[in-house]
């Protein structure tokens, strides 16, 4: 099935997939959309492997980014809010916390989502989500402020069940 | 408030518990994904020079007031005797004179119902998926059936500017020798030979991947620059399926699908 996939290329797909997968379900809300994401992730690292298999986690962060963030762009204007989720998983203890979360998440602006993404899930300095995304540091501080109030805007009264 | 470490720490509650089941289908389409992005990069690579090569020439043309340079066996990308699988015709594709313009489809409705009074008698399509042109290449993908089994087709009409984007057999070499060794049931081969009203034909059996996935791609350059490219795989790399080889070798002959790259039904 995968015996022309370059050396090393496999290992770091099912090893990083899943984490991919993670910060693609928080940015797009739906579980449909992160799959398809992340295979379309998984597809460009795969045809640039050889270049880019020093810095694989990196390239594929970006791929990811720009793949959403596009995304979002051709989808925009079609776009509808939504409270339901087409998650196929059996619920777990968190269920309901990842439900509210993706919820107050959607509505967000795509680039305020990706910065709270990277920012919380990721860990990742607002240098370098500035860096990811082709802003200033300042831009990217501008953006976490106004999505922060806006995320706690939109979880309201539930963000006393989520600190339970 | 919520602090940010509290942020932090809900985002990674709220998905900590996420396995995804479909990280192996995922990594599977990822790769088939992937073979269909290498095959059109090698069609965007020679398109991409050609628009480069047409606006220069244009360029050329309001500064001197004359016709650009034309395309031909001189081009920098296949010089004389570099062709490598077989070797080109020594007949330079057609050039462009005003008389020989002809108008081709310009919406996936009318390649469709073009191809549908082309195809065989018998066979079957479904799936038929228009892509969005804006580059001004029109292209038509659709799952072919001649009755063993569904394969990816596709109908690519270029027009005139991309003239210069009509990929020689050495420049198919040059972009398949970095792709990964694969077996196959045939070997890649291509071959260009000159047709009768001027238009130039390539005939070409692409490289495959380790499953024996590949496509027969036959190209006709009209003489206005025109280019109508028919391909056929033998397999289907789209969802939901994400089947890959369905065929031993893709449906059809070079001679049948030359005749429908060829017809003159395409000029409306």
């Amino acid at each position: 099935m995968t015996d022309d996939a370059p050396s090393g290329y496999l290992e770091f797909a099912s090893a990083r997939g899943t984490q991919l997968f993670r910060v693609a379900l928080l940015m797009c809300g739906d579980w449909y959309e992160a799959e398809d994401l992340v295979q379309t992730t998984l597809a460009k690292v795969f045809v640039a492997w050889t270049r880019v298999r020093r810095n694989a986690e990196g390239y594929a962060r970006q791929v990811m980014l720009n793949a959403f963030l596009s995304q979002r762009r051709l989808k925009r204007s079609s776009e509808l809010p939504t409270t339901e989720f087409r998650d196929r998983r059996a619920p777990d203890i968190d269920a309901d916390l990842r439900m509210t979360l993706l919820t107050a998440l959607r509505e967000l602006p795509p680039r305020y989502r990706a910065v709270v993404v990277l920012r919380y899930l990721e860990d990742h300095s607002v240098e370098s989500v500035a860096a990811l995304m082709g802003a200033t540091p300042a831009a990217v501080k501008s953006m976490n402020t106004r999505a922060l109030a806006l995320l706690r805007e939109k979880l309201g009264s539930d963000l006393d069940l989520l600190r339970s | 408030m919520m602090t940010e470490e509290e942020i932090a720490r809900l985002f990674g509650r709220a998905v900590s518990n996420v396995d995804w089941p479909g990280i192996d289908s995922a990594i599977m389409g990822a790769q088939r994904q992937a073979r269909r992005l290498r095959r059109r990069r090698r069609v965007s690579l020679a398109a991409g020079g050609a628009l480069a090569a047409g606006v220069a020439g244009v360029a050329v043309a309001v500064a001197t007031g004359t016709l650009p340079q034309l395309p031909g066996a001189t081009s920098p990308h296949d010089p004389a005797g570099a062709s490598t699988t077989t070797p080109a015709p020594s007949a330079k594709p057609p050039s462009p004179t005003p008389s020989q313009s002809i108008s081709t489809p310009t919406t996936g409705a009318q390649i469709l119902a073009t191809l549908k009074t082309l195809l065989p008698a018998g066979s079957a399509i479904a799936n038929v998926r228009p892509l969005n042109n804006t580059n001004g290449i029109l292209t038509l993908e659709l799952d072919y059936n001649d009755g063993q089994g569904a394969v990816d087709f596709r109908v690519v009409i270029s027009p005139p500017i991309y003239r210069d984007g009509f990929v020689t057999c050495s420049q198919v070499q040059q972009m398949q020798q970095h792709f990964v060794p694969s077996v196959r049931s045939e070997p890649q081969s291509c071959t260009m030979r000159p047709l009768p009203d001027g238009s130039t034909e390539e005939d070409l059996v692409t490289d495959a991947d380790s499953q024996g996935f590949y496509d027969l791609d036959v190209s006709v350059l009209k003489p206005d620059g025109t280019e109508i490219d028919i391909e056929v795989a033998n397999g289907n790399l789209d969802p939901p399926s994400y089947e890959t080889v369905t065929q031993a070798k893709p449906p059809g002959s070079f001679a049948e699908w030359s005749a429908v790259a060829d017809s003159p039904a395409w000029h409306l």
